[in-house]
């Protein structure tokens, strides 16, 4: 059973996907959707796909950009770019990454499946990405501390994930991962969000708007921030800055 | 017309100058030829009064020394001497004779008078003189004669003691006579002289215009006619001269006293009908010709400089009308003005081509675009109906939602195509924004929430086809959606005070910088295709070519607030392409 991850700023079309493609037949299930570039930086270590759909037009970041991103970190993931017309020449351009496949928007079922065939029969081949690694390298007392300073240091960039820390720190992300969880007792990610929305928070006010915020904690895009902010602090911005307020 | 009035205005100005110039030589002429005539007249009078008055001055002076002889005549100066007067009496008859040998020897003497100064007196005489006695004895006349001791005047006509009785002019000399031993006045001697003398010297004289008179006006010879114009301004010794109308002729009137005499010699010299000296005349010719010659040099040098170019410049500028294309002169123009003005109706004609050929280029762009618009046209029918069919599918599936969006899909792409018109009446493109966010609205939820305020007085405008839904597209995907908060679309249509339509779209999306404001309001081409603001300014773009305004946007916004784009256009109610 293979992992697809979904990134596509409409709803309706991640829904579309979902529903309108038989996974099963093809061993393959749907694992998790992401609205935009950020979302899915985010959350793609915790959602491990062998394969992701890519739409091109996304705000924040577009799909180029994540491609780029994700083709360094994940080299085994099958990427299929999804675009538009008026896109496609502008994605030809990205021939440089080794993009498994574009396709043109509205979708066809037939022809995904048909690209999900050829996905598969490269996945049988070569076998599933990597998610966990198994080779275990020296203990490293200070390492989780190490990790977390730096991510205190580096929360504002956007693109930072936990593969991407574990890369600048030499581990496997899988083994970054099991050792932050239990030394922490929290995973990366959620560890990730907390310093991220912290921060948020202390620049939360009534007169700061959450795209400014959003932006200087490291999510641009504004609507993946409000469902973190929510999620994190039980409230939505407008009312946390509401609150702030009245204080 | 204008065509040739310049020439016709040349060739007017110039025979004013050829006739000002004939008057101006004529009068000159005239005027060099009367001082001509003047000065040859007066040359003419002066040799021949000057000969005149010489010859009759000897003449005279040869009587004068007659009566100086004849007081020397010893019977004369006996009866003169002789105090007794009887016995002067006896004496009358020898001065008598001795008067009268001495007349016999000489011509021209009429007349001897001999007074004593008692009255008594001895004459002899050729002719009836009448002496007025009167006038004799209150000695009016010997009066001045007695001032002169001894020497001769003259009187013209006996200065009105004497007159002869055929009225014949005559010329008195007379004289006071002198005892020689007691140095006494004695007598006076009276010796008339005949007008005959001058009547002969002016015959030697050829003309019959010379008039001899007495200083008092009286006539004594040659044209009796001339003695009306005698005044005693003609009387000096030297030449005087002054023009004068006789018989409706110009003459030249001059006039000399013989010296020493009582007589005027006057001359009447005609000035008309005299020849010119020949080198006045050559002179004259010699202007005349000099005048002829440069009129028509300047006349050739404005025909061959000016007139002409300018005829073969636009005659070379009619070519390209007749051959119904702008062709640039070829012609070889002279290298002054003229050439200067081929120079530039060059350039003009290349820059009006250009313009030409970039209208033309524009509108088979245009040309072309519709013909695309045509041809989607043809594929909007299986659209159409696709989405009638899909709808009602739909519908009887019981998936009212999904043929209600198809059929706001299908009214959108109806209005969006509009049958290829570039411009529509301002309800439509509402509808066309309308039913493009109710299809947003379904994608993107609830973020999204429209406000229209298009007052009824606009609906009916004209204007270019998609202007408020780029700026609609540009609020949700530049403006709402990157604040991640509902977000309201506000589209307004007024007609104010100014006579203008004014369409705002406002959204509360995350704003635009002031730079990219000020970018897009200047209208220079400095947006490039990539920037995110490129379908703004292409949409600004086309409302002022469509308008042909500058100043039809005007942007404000306050980042992380709000953006509101207004537009500012003339209200029309007619297309343009029916306009034409």
């Amino acid at each position: 059973m293979y992992n697809v991850m979904l990134i596509d700023d409409e709803a309706s079309a991640r829904k579309l996907m979902m529903d309108s493609i038989d996974w099963e037949s093809l061993d393959m299930h749907v694992v998790g959707e992401a609205e935009s570039g950020i979302e899915a930086i985010n959350t793609i270590d915790d959602i491990k796909p062998d394969i992701a759909f890519v739409d091109i037009s996304m705000p924040f970041m577009d799909g180029i950009q994540f491609s780029e991103i994700a083709t360094q970190r994940y080299p085994d993931l099958i990427i299929i770019i999804m675009t538009a017309f008026d896109k496609f020449e502008y994605a030809r351009k990205c021939v440089s990454m080794p993009i498994f496949e574009y396709m043109l928007k509205p979708m066809v079922r037939s022809e995904v499946t048909e690209v999900l065939k050829r996905a598969k029969a490269r996945l049988d081949e070569r076998g599933p990405v990597q998610w966990e690694s198994s080779d275990t390298p020296e203990e490293q007392l200070s390492a989780t501390e190490a990790v977390m300073k730096y991510i205190q240091e580096n929360y504002t960039d956007s693109t930072l994930n936990l593969t991407s820390v574990a890369q600048a720190f030499g581990f496997s992300s899988s083994y970054l991962s099991r050792k932050f969880k239990s030394e922490t007792g929290k995973g990366f990610a959620q560890y990730l969000t907390q310093v991220r929305m912290e921060n948020a928070m202390k620049l939360a006010g009534p007169d700061v708007k959450m795209f400014n915020i959003s932006a200087k904690v490291g999510i641009p895009d504004p609507n993946y921030f409000g469902r973190c902010f929510k999620k994190f602090t039980g409230k939505s911005y407008s009312e946390y800055a509401q609150g702030c307020a009245e204080k | 017309m204008r065509i040739g009035s310049l020439s016709r205005r040349l060739r007017w100005v110039f025979f004013v100058v050829v006739a000002l110039l004939t008057i101006a030589f004529l009068v000159s002429t005239l005027l060099i030829v009367r001082r001509e005539e003047q000065e040859a007249a007066v040359r003419e009078a002066e040799s021949k009064l000057i000969g005149l008055s010489g010859s009759i001055s000897s003449s005279i002076e040869g009587y004068k020394e007659l009566s100086k002889l004849m007081i020397m005549e010893e019977p004369l100066a006996a009866f003169l001497k002789e105090e007794d007067s009887a016995e002067a009496f006896n004496h009358i008859i020898d001065a008598k004779y001795s008067m009268q040998r001495i007349i016999n020897v000489t011509s021209g003497v009429d007349a001897v008078y001999a007074f004593r100064t008692d009255g008594m007196y001895a004459c002899t005489k050729r002719g009836v003189f009448v002496l007025d006695k009167e006038s004799y004895e209150e000695e009016l006349w010997p009066a001045a004669v007695l001032e002169l001791r001894g020497r001769a005047i003259e009187y013209a006509n006996g200065n009105g003691a004497l007159r002869k009785i055929d009225n014949y002019p005559f010329i008195s000399i007379e004289r006071a006579f002198y005892d020689m031993n007691t140095q006494e006045r004695t007598g006076y001697l009276m010796l008339l002289v005949s007008g005959k003398v001058i009547d002969q010297a002016l015959a030697t004289h050829q003309g019959s215009d010379i008039c001899v008179v007495g200083l008092d006006g009286t006539y004594l010879s040659g044209d009796r006619s001339l003695v009306r114009v005698y005044d005693r301004s003609l009387a000096g010794s030297a030449v005087t001269h002054k023009p004068y109308f006789v018989r409706g002729q110009r003459v030249m009137i001059s006039g000399v006293r013989v010296a020493d005499t009582p007589i005027i010699v006057i001359s009447c010299i005609p000035l008309e009908g005299k020849p010119l000296p020949g080198r006045t005349l050559g002179v004259l010719i010699f202007l005349m010709g000099a005048m002829t010659v440069g009129i028509f040099v300047l006349g050739r040098f404005v025909s061959v400089n000016i007139t002409k170019p300018i005829n073969r410049l636009s005659k070379a500028m009619n070519i390209g009308e007749s051959a119904k294309e702008l062709v640039p002169i070829s012609d070889k123009m002279p290298d002054n003005e003229i050439g200067l003005l081929k120079d530039s109706y060059n350039s003009m004609v290349i820059r009006i081509s250009n313009l030409i050929q970039e209208l033309i280029t524009k509108e088979q762009t245009i040309q072309r675009a519709e013909m695309r618009v045509l041809q989607e046209q043809i594929k909007p029918h299986f659209l159409y109906n696709s989405i009638g069919m899909i709808s009602s599918l739909a519908l009887r599936n019981g998936a009212g939602e999904v043929s209600s969006a198809l059929e706001t899909l299908g009214r959108f792409y109806r209005n969006f195509l509009s049958k290829g018109d570039r411009e529509i009446p301002l309800e439509r493109e509402v509808l066309i924004v309308k039913d493009y966010l109710s299809l947003q609205k379904l994608r993107y939820g609830e973020i999204i929430r429209d406000e229209y305020d298009v007052k009824d007085e606009c609906l009916k405008c004209i204007v270019p086809k998609l202007i408020l839904q780029p700026l609609v597209e540009n609020s949700i995907y530049h403006g709402i959606r990157l604040k991640g908060e509902e977000g309201i679309i506000r589209i307004s249509a007024t007609i104010e005070d100014d006579n203008l339509l004014h369409l705002v779209v406002y959204d509360t999306g995350v704003g635009m910088d002031k730079e990219t404001a000020e970018k897009l309001m200047s209208g220079k081409k400095n947006v490039s295709p990539d920037e995110e603001s490129f379908g703004l300014w292409g949409t600004i773009e086309r409302l002022r070519y469509y308008f042909n305004r500058d100043n039809v946007v005007k942007i404000d916004s306050e980042e992380g607030e709000f953006t509101r784009i207004e537009f500012i256009v003339p209200v029309t109610y007619v297309p343009r392409a029916e306009e034409k």
